[in-house]
């Protein structure tokens, strides 16, 4: 199935994966925002260009209140870690092994949420920061410095790694 | 290091640079800059490689079922428009013929024909106010502010 909506889907998918790390949540998590998708009454048609940022932020939240399901059933309140805005010390020379590539996808899931979303995606969908503020619900203006400190937090979980 | 408060300004752009999501001015800055600052071209070099490998990472693939599903539910509504369209442009084409029959009909008076376009006319108009309309809410109540 080549078609563009099989390759939304599959990406929108693969979104919900990288937010909820389970696949049988992530399934559940499409189900839900087709549903939506073809039931509500602001749901851009799936041939509209439109329509791959809105079914990301549909995904987006879904997953997000997947995790916070999640951690109410085991009895403790869902907290997403807030990220602080100072711009933290940025590592150099970290990516000096090719090692590095099997390590990445483990230090991707042990960021905050906040953070290995916004690189998601731009990295792995490659979206525009136009379509990443859709998706995020935040102005277009701070979509380069949460995506920039996300980076830096991602190097600095690859540092020591590579220092072994 | 003795440039770091320079790089500091530059530390941010060089992730938009990275992602061509600079102002044609500010991307020129940048890339001066990484011209002459070895520092900031290797922190710009690992950003980009670090990226690459995000891209060609794996994850696993949607059960081929379950996607098929999906697909298939997005392309029927996708569907469903293409038939309204059909229905609108062969509804708008039968018009446009009966009125073109209509005004070459010689056994009709021009005053005849005036009364009829007039009416016509307005009904046209009047549809088309409508559908404006309800396109327009549909675009600004519910496009934004609903919770999804
Ligand atoms: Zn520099």
């Amino acid at each position: 199935m080549g078609s563009v909506l099989a390759d939304i889907t599959q990406g929108a998918f693969k979104l919900a994966l990288q937010l909820v790390k389970q696949p049988a949540e992530a399934h559940d998590i499409l189900q839900d925002a087709a549903i939506i998708a073809l039931s509500h009454p602001a749901a851009p048609h799936p041939n509209s260009g439109g329509f791959k940022p809105w079914f990301y932020k549909v995904v987006r939240n879904k997953s997000i209140d997947s995790l916070r399901k999640v951690k109410r059933s085991e009895g403790e309140p869902f907290i997403e870690e807030v990220v602080p805005d100072q711009v933290q010390h940025c590592p150099q020379r970290i990516l000096e092994n090719a090692q590095t590539q099997q390590y990445i996808k483990a230090a991707l899931e042990e960021l905050p949420l906040q953070q290995r979303e916004i690189i998601v995606l731009k990295d792995f969908h490659g979206l525009s920061y136009q379509d990443i503020a859709n998706v995020l619900d935040i102005p277009k203006g701070s979509v380069m410095s949460r995506l920039h400190r996300a980076r830096c937090a991602l190097k600095l979980k690859l540092m020591p790694i590579v220092e072994e | 290091m003795h440039q770091s408060n320079n790089c500091q300004q530059f530390s941010e752009l060089i992730t938009g640079y990275l992602d061509g999501e600079l102002t044609q001015q500010d991307s020129q800055r940048v890339s001066l800059h990484l011209q002459s600052c070895e520092t900031c071209k290797s922190s710009f070099e690992e950003l980009q490689a670090m990226q690459k490998l995000i891209k060609q990472s794996k994850y696993q693939n949607m059960d081929e079922s379950q996607l098929e599903h999906i697909v298939n539910d997005l392309t029927s509504k996708k569907l469903e428009l293409i038939s309204w369209v059909a229905i609108v442009s062969g509804f708008v084409f039968v018009l446009v013929l009966a009125g073109y029959e209509f005004w070459i009909d010689t056994s009709l008076s021009g005053f005849e024909k005036f009364t009829v376009g007039l009416l016509i006319a307005g009904g046209v108009g009047l549809f088309l106010s409508v559908l404006r309309q309800r396109l327009k809410n549909r675009k600004n109540d519910k496009y934004k502010g609903v919770k999804l």
